[in-house]
């Protein structure tokens, strides 16, 4: 009896370390956001008193404004936006049939090709760094989209065919045959089978690549040097560059930039977890 | 044999004309991924053995000189112990705090999916956001670092966060540990759930403390995550660009100049492509040889 | 009207060959059980039959069709997987209109043959719930009303009650019984389990290394197994197998077993057994045809003999003694008072009219 209680007192007390642990790791996690969030709402003069003031007293959508009217800006997300959705839809184009090809046709030596297609992505993004550059002069792609999407391809392929090939692997073979019986054809059984059941792989793969190519920033900074191609994390790094940091405007540009990333990841939790959980290996 | 007759393909006998086909679905992205995969890798190879003159822009075959170049440069051997503090440290810090909080979310129940939520938003933030949130937080004057020590009591004058060469690398190895404990924290909470809960039951009617129960029981069953988990986060902070780049630059003084950014002022600052291409062979044989001690220890399990 | 007709089908996998040229007739309206343990070609016949798997050669109709190089949408047929194999995005409703709603049929006469499908099952209120919300049972009651609901010419069933418990395998057993007589369309249903097969079928096929042993109905297999193969497979527990001689002593036939054992054979099978006399052959005589002498008086065609018990297993109705006959282990079914304890000395009977010979060089029961 007397065990018992101190095994339950035991684990309240283990309960109460480990949500005072999470919660402490929680607030660490969150806080570099929450003082960008307040950051951008203060006004300038704010930023200078001593000791800092943490909450600011005249809230200020000035500095979106700046931001919002500086047409460089505005153009880099442009492009951003053009470029990771094209990423996004290049990548599922190629990388569905191929994973499909690869697991669901059971060919032979599938699985191995599956693997190296996915160990290029053990090479240091730095040994693309030259010949991309030269590769991509030579075809007169430097400071263009089509440029950039090309150099994200090389990363977001190999991923996107290994996570949709992962759940592709994980449809029973019985399921296929069942539509086929119900009266399926070949299209029709790919369709209403294959992919609506692996649609949260499918999905978490088109996030992973859109999300990728929209925070993308070497090949970004190496390969595109006008504002015609620019994207959205190169122009921030620019509004560090210049002589007198405007910490403010910086601070509303990066919440601007977060945005697109974190809303649909809340609301896409659960997808983008299983999927890592079963074969991401990048993020 | 239903069993194994209900897993095999539809339609086995016409077996050649499937692989064909199979092959053919992937084809449009074996073509893409040759082009901007291999091609590119294989290109790396040859200008590392060539010379490149950016006044007259042509190319001399070089041999080994620009391998030879490198041993002789005390920045390269400079970046190559930059890169090693860097690496070691990121994973013992990634490890340290992704274990602590993959343990910390096995034990609880309620709240589980939010706290999961909440600490896989660096991971999925952007480089440069991060870059630029930490460079805020680091400010000397402005920071909100310097500003809650102060408060505390913890020091009593402004620190130089990423301006001292004693504290530049500490400061970027915490930022990127922010950025990338939530790989590894996933990682190791996937392994903790193999984890028998009979095994640690017997533990305890063996009468085993928490901490023995962790090293004979969950420990060993989550050794192959942490195994990957290391071998990920090596292969990140190897590849590392982003965060130095942008928070230090390199600096001060090349404290912070991991190969990743040697690499980079080599091919873009001095344009040397053939140093800069032999560079990041060197680099790519560092992640091989990381490689190849994962596969011995998976092997010998 | 749909017979489904086998001619010399045959199946090869790589350079092994799983089905082997088989033949097969089945009537109209039939409930076919194809039975044999596992890796006998019962399923992949099964699945040949479906269009799931090619044919390496022979031909296979349904109705008049023959449907050798026809794909499974087009052959009229409905299955139900050992899996159950349900689409897990899909309520119980969609799961079983989608098969309707690939054929296009009008929006009403879904809803109506749904429904009535679920109501033939039972699953009328479980029609809005997704597939993991159901149970084991519930979920294959969803796989056979996706198979009602088309009204094919032919009902395939591919092991479906394999992965049920014990109890729920003998209710649906029943159902599954009732739902032909209902909807009496040819089904063809295979299984490794040769009471499933006792039960359900009107005939059976017993399938052995991808060559059809026997084809019959259950009282058949039972009372007339035509090889040694049927004559283990089917009956639980299994027929014994003990060897043997035939004795020709003129007038008489005798069975001699060991050395001093000797059963008369019956007057009506001295004629057929003759020819084998003093060659070494099998007896096989299955445990509910020895009886206890205690109990059971000899009749006509029943012999006496002798044993030593062995392990005594009680099952309540009565009991199942282990003995040897000439070194060999044999199993009799006797009246639960007859034998207490191993060891015990037992007067026993066994009905010679129910015994059958077999010739071990061919395994062919004579």
């Amino acid at each position: 009896m007397a065990r018992q209680r101190s095994k339950r007192a035991r684990n309240r007390l283990r309960l109460a370390l480990a949500y005072g642990f999470l919660t402490v790791a929680a607030t660490v996690v969150v806080f570099p956001y929450l003082w960008m969030a307040l950051t951008s709402f203060k006004p300038i003069e704010e930023f200078f008193t001593y000791p800092l003031q943490w909450l600011s007293e005249n809230w200020t959508l000035g500095q979106y404004r700046a931001v919002l009217e500086d047409p460089r800006f505005l153009k880099s997300l442009w492009n951003s936006f053009v470029v990771s959705t094209t990423v996004t839809a290049v990548s599922l184009l190629l990388s569905i049939p191929a994973a499909y090809g690869l697991t669901r046709l059971r060919v032979r030596g599938g699985k191995g090709v599956l693997v190296m297609i996915l160990s290029s992505q053990f090479f240091p993004p730095m040994i693309f760094f030259v010949p991309f550059y030269i590769i991509l002069s030579q075809f007169q792609l430097l400071n263009t989209i089509s440029g950039l999407v090309f150099a994200y391809l090389s990363v977001t392929l190999p991923v996107c065919t290994w996570m949709i090939a992962t759940t592709f692997r994980n449809i029973p073979y019985e399921l296929e045959e069942a539509a086929r019986v119900d009266g399926c054809g070949d299209i029709r059984t790919i369709l209403e089978v294959v992919l609506r059941m692996s649609l949260p792989g499918i999905i978490t793969a088109g996030l992973f690549a859109f999300v990728l190519a929209w925070q993308e920033y070497i090949f970004a900074l190496l390969y595109t040097t006008t504002t015609e191609a620019q994207t959205a994390p190169v122009i921030l790094f620019f509004f560090l560059g210049q002589h007198q940091i405007d910490y403010g405007r910086l601070m509303a540009a990066a919440v601007l930039l977060s945005l697109p990333i974190i809303v649909p990841f809340m609301v896409m939790q659960r997808y983008f977890r299983q999927g890592h959980g079963e074969g991401g290996v990048k993020g | 044999m239903t069993a194994t007759a209900a897993s095999l393909p539809p339609l086995r006998r016409r077996r050649h004309t499937w692989i064909a086909k199979g092959y053919l679905f992937a084809m449009p992205l074996l073509v893409v991924l040759a082009l901007a995969v291999l091609l590119p890798a294989l290109y790396n190879v040859v200008i590392a053995f060539f010379d490149y003159n950016a006044m007259t822009q042509a190319w001399r075959f070089a041999g080994l000189k620009n391998f030879v170049k490198l041993w002789d440069s005390p920045y390269f051997w400079n970046s190559f112990v930059v890169t090693l503090i860097w690496v070691v440290g990121n994973i013992t810090l990634q490890l340290a705090v992704g274990l602590a909080v993959a343990l910390a979310l096995n034990s609880i129940v309620r709240f589980r999916g939010a706290f999961t939520g909440i600490m896989m938003i660096p991971w999925i933030s952007s480089f440069v956001v991060v870059a630029i949130l930490f460079l805020w937080i680091y400010h000397p004057q402005l920071g909100v670092l310097n500003d809650l020590l102060l408060r505390l009591g913890a020091i009593e004058r402004p620190v130089a966060w990423l301006a001292s060469p004693e504290l530049a690398q500490l400061s970027l190895i915490l930022a990127n540990t922010w950025k990338f404990f939530p790989l590894v924290m996933i990682t190791l909470f996937a392994g903790l759930q193999d984890v028998s809960t009979e095994q640690l039951e017997a533990a305890d009617v063996d009468g085993a403390n928490p901490f023995q129960k962790f090293r004979m029981v969950t420990l060993p069953t989550i050794m192959p995550s942490i195994s990957t988990a290391v071998l990920l986060s090596t292969i990140w902070a190897y590849n590392s660009f982003t965060l130095p780049i942008i928070m230090t630059a390199g600096g001060p003084l090349r404290a912070t100049e991991i190969l990743g950014l040697f690499i980079y002022k080599q091919a873009f600052d001095s344009f040397d492509f053939g140093a800069a291409a032999a560079c990041s062979l060197v680099l790519f044989v560092q992640i091989l040889v990381v490689i190849m001690l994962y596969l011995r220890v998976l092997d010998k399990r | 009207m749909a017979k489904v007709v086998l001619r010399k089908v045959r199946k090869e996998f790589g350079s092994s060959v799983v089905v082997h040229d088989i033949d097969l007739t089945i009537p109209h309206q039939e409930f076919v059980v194809l039975v044999g343990p596992s890796g006998c070609g019962k399923s992949t016949t099964l699945r040949m039959i479906a269009g799931l798997e090619d044919i390496s050669a022979g031909e296979i109709h349904i109705g008049d069709t023959l449907v050798n190089d026809m794909p499974p949408k087009d052959r009229n047929i409905a299955m139900v997987f050992q899996s159950y194999a349900l689409y897990p995005y899909a309520t119980v409703w969609e799961n079983m209109a989608f098969g309707l709603r690939v054929r296009r049929y009008p929006q009403a006469e879904i809803r109506r043959r749904v429904e009535a499908a679920a109501d033939i099952l039972g699953i009328r209120d479980m029609l809005d719930r997704k597939p993991r919300q159901l149970s084991g049972g519930q979920r294959q009651r969803v796989a056979i009303g996706r198979a009602i609901v088309r009204d094919p010419e032919v009902f395939l069933f591919d092991e479906p009650l394999s992965n049920l418990d014990a109890k729920l395998r003998v209710q649906m057993r029943t159902e599954i019984k009732k739902i032909h007589q209902r909807v009496a369309t040819t089904m063809i249903y295979v299984t490794h389990d040769q009471v499933e097969a006792m039960t359900l079928a009107q005939r059976i096929v017993v399938m052995n290394a991808g060559r059809i042993e026997q084809i019959g109905t259950p009282q058949d297999m039972y009372e007339r197994p035509a090889t040694r193969f049927v004559a283990g497979f089917i009956g639980s527990p299994a027929m014994n197998f003990v060897p043997c001689s035939i004795s020709d002593g003129g007038a008489e036939l005798g069975v001699r077993i060991g050395e001093s054992l000797v059963l008369p054979v019956p007057a009506g099978r001295r004629d057929r057994y003759r020819a084998y006399s003093g060659r070494s052959m099998l007896l096989g005589i299955r445990p509910e045809h020895c009886f206890d002498a205690k109990t059971h008086q000899p009749a006509a065609g029943q012999a006496p003999f002798e044993i030593v018990a062995g392990v005594v297993e009680p099952l309540g109705i009565d009991t199942m003694v282990h003995f040897e006959l000439a070194a060999t282990p044999v199993c009799a079914r006797v009246n639960s008072y007859a034998v207490s304890s191993e060891g015990e000395r037992l007067a026993m009977v066994m009905d010679m009219n129910n015994m059958h010979l077999i010739d071990p060089q061919t395994d062919k029961v004579v």
